[in-house]
């Protein structure tokens, strides 16, 4: 007990000063503690509830209310090159499981819904990032680092509209293959890559800047709503999946999170975003607790 | 600023006293590399007409290169700039029985720039008028701006022949190329969401076959080979003729595409004789291409053709003639039809 507390005190500390992510203070993490945000908007713990009736998953859902959010203070990145971000200062996070499923709500102000990727547009986007596997350090929260890899799953408005068939961006440039196809020529021979995606969330693991690497097997999903100048973006993946480079979400145990956003009409993309500087604590409800409540 | 690791520098030189401005090279190009799904708009090759905003549109106007040894990201072109593809009523014209009524037209936005679009206009008042074309390419830099400023490092230059490639497989379209290169030479695939940009033909390259662009020029304006290779023309004309100099030397990056400037006509004057004085192309103008560089080639090549005038050899005439073609491509002149491609 004394070790728990002892846990809550260094997670309290952790969180209020805000100070480097140096150490794992997540296993320690005690299930029992309070939920501190009984009033949505007034915390910045991240905590994912436990529903044993199913986690929500459209954004509309009306379940997301119940749930408590976290209201996390982005900065613009200025680490390294190229820098940039900032027009994102706040970014509201819920979260909740069911013992198999996870599902992030991402809700941030953003006035225009910038859905392509063109010759000079940029798309908005948002990921989330977990410590890929548990080791005594912490990865570093910019990217990962050698020997602590991150689990990247990132949100982009252009493969969300492709996998809606929202994007109007075919229609507008039309290809024209007839006019540079012979009819004496073989046809095209090497394959358009599949960079639009069929999900509008990929799946990535980062060691470092620069490193970024798509996985083989994408497991995240994610649905999208924007209006009222803000977009709510879920996404959602199993606990566990299997693959080894993916972040293993325990109920009743905690892993740490970091957050960025993009916004395409500021020509946001890659080191230009507006992030979380630290890793912050990411605790999953046991379901235990709930499930002795329902058990008869 | 990055230092190549090139241990050798292919290049390219052309001669635009004798580019006519016929786009085969344009179309040898086109046709062989960019015809797939997002590269309808791309041109690896272009031609402009010189003074003129060419492809894209004001592009010397738009950054990028070194300052101070440093990458200063310039302008993002937008495919406006590039000049998008425009479609014409051929159907209403040719297929609907209305030939004697209607006229071609530009069915859609009317466009106001394309990839040539001030073919020939020049600058200048008659009978003092004056253009010429300058063909470009991706330079091939010793100093690849796009490089050093790629956070994916998706760019290499090739350690054998210094070519600059963009991995595709790495490449995850943020364009900071694009800004960073101050000639404008990517382009943004927008379906497969990957820069793509000139390749030097290295596949040819790799079996002794010139890049397309050079081979199929019936103007017999490109040589290509190793700049160090003392047999081969590059390292004549750049190195020891000193005639073949780089386009926007300010820009930092240290171009492999080097031009032999264009020697213009005499202006005449407001009585209408010749006035040897003043060349028909500003030199302040050629000056703001070439840098001062331009002078010590203009003054050779006059020089040079002064003395084939006279009756005498001009090694340097001579190689610019190129009597044989396949001499402008040494060792990349095998013949690509009996190349076994696999």
């Amino acid at each position: 007990m004394r070790a728990a507390s002892l846990a809550v005190l260094f997670l309290f500390l952790f969180t209020a000063c805000g100070g480097p992510a140096t150490e794992d203070a997540g296993e320690q993490a005690a299930p029992e503690q309070p939920a501190a945000e009984s009033a949505p908007g007034m915390s910045n713990q991240i905590r994912a509830a436990y529903r044993s009736e199913g986690i929500p998953y459209d954004p509309d859902d009306k379940a997301w209310k119940e749930i408590p959010a976290a209201r996390i203070p982005l900065s613009p990145q200025g680490i390294i090159p190229p820098n940039g971000g900032g027009s994102v200062a706040e970014l509201g996070v819920r979260a909740a499981h069911d013992g198999e499923n996870l599902a992030i709500l991402l809700e941030w102000k953003d006035k225009n819904a910038d859905r392509e990727v063109g010759v000079a547009t940029f798309r908005d986007a948002a990921a989330v990032g977990f410590p890929a596997v548990e080791t005594d350090m912490l990865p570093s929260p910019f990217m990962g680092d050698e020997g602590h890899p991150v689990n990247i799953w990132q949100w982009t408005a252009d493969f969300d509209a492709n996998a809606r068939g929202m994007s109007g961006f075919d229609e507008r440039y039309p290809h024209t293959e007839g006019v540079w196809i012979f009819p004496q020529d073989p046809g095209v021979t090497r394959q358009v890559r599949a960079w639009r995606g069929t999900e509008p969330v990929m799946e990535f693991s980062a060691k470092g800047f620069g490193t970024l690497q798509r996985h083989d097997s994408q497991s995240v999903y994610g649905l999208s709503q924007h209006g009222d100048g803000t977009w709510r973006v879920v996404l959602r993946r199993q606990l566990s999946t299997g693959i080894p480079e993916d972040t293993l979400f325990r109920p009743g145990s905690a892993t740490h999170i970091v957050l960025a956003v993009w916004n395409g009409s500021m020509n946001e993309v890659n080191g230009k975003k507006s992030l979380t500087m630290n890793w912050l604590p990411f605790e999953l409800e046991p379901t235990m607790v709930a499930a002795a409540t329902v058990a008869p | 600023m990055s230092v190549t690791t090139a241990k050798r520098q292919l290049a390219m030189v052309m001669d635009l006293n004798k580019c006519l401005g016929c786009h085969t090279c344009t179309i040898a190009c086109k046709r062989l590399w960019t015809r797939e799904e997002g590269m309808e708009y791309m041109w690896w090759n272009t031609v402009n007409t010189q003074p003129g905003g060419g492809t894209p549109r004001n592009w010397e106007e738009m950054g990028g290169g070194y300052r101070d040894g440093k990458v200063r990201p310039g302008k993002l072109p937008s495919r406006k700039d590039f000049g998008e593809a425009w479609e014409f009523n051929y159907d209403e014209v040719f297929y609907k029985g209305k030939g004697d009524s209607v006229h071609l037209k530009v069915v859609g936005e009317e466009p106001d720039w394309g990839p040539n679009w001030d073919e020939d206009q020049g600058a200048g008042v008659y009978p003092n008028s004056y253009y010429f074309y300058l063909p470009r390419i991706c330079n091939h830099c010793t100093h690849p701006a796009c490089l050093e400023s790629c956070p994916r490092k998706a760019i290499i230059k090739r350690e054998d022949d210094g070519v600059v490639l963009i991995d595709e497989e790495r490449c995850r379209g943020y364009r900071f190329c694009m800004e960073a290169c101050p000639y404008k030479k990517i382009y943004f695939n927008e379906s497969t969401k990957v820069a793509q940009k000139c390749i030097f033909c290295f596949p040819r390259i790799e079996k002794g076959v010139a890049p397309a662009c050079a081979r199929q020029c019936p103007g017999r304006v490109r040589f290509v080979g190793y700049l160090d290779d003392p047999a081969g023309p590059i390292h004549k004309l750049v190195k020891t003729w000193k005639v073949a100099i780089p386009l926007h030397p300010e820009f930092g990056t240290e171009p492999n595409v080097f031009y032999v400037p264009p020697i213009a006509p005499p202006q005449f004057d407001a009585e209408g004789n010749i006035d040897e004085t003043n060349p028909r192309i500003p030199t302040e103008y050629l000056h703001s291409l070439f840098g001062p560089a331009v002078d010590g080639a203009l003054e050779t090549l006059k020089a040079e053709m002064a003395k084939t005038r006279g009756g005498a050899k001009s090694e340097l005439m001579d190689l610019l003639i190129a009597y044989k073609w396949t001499d402008m491509f040494k060792p990349f002149d095998k013949d690509p039809a009996k190349i076994i491609w696999t």
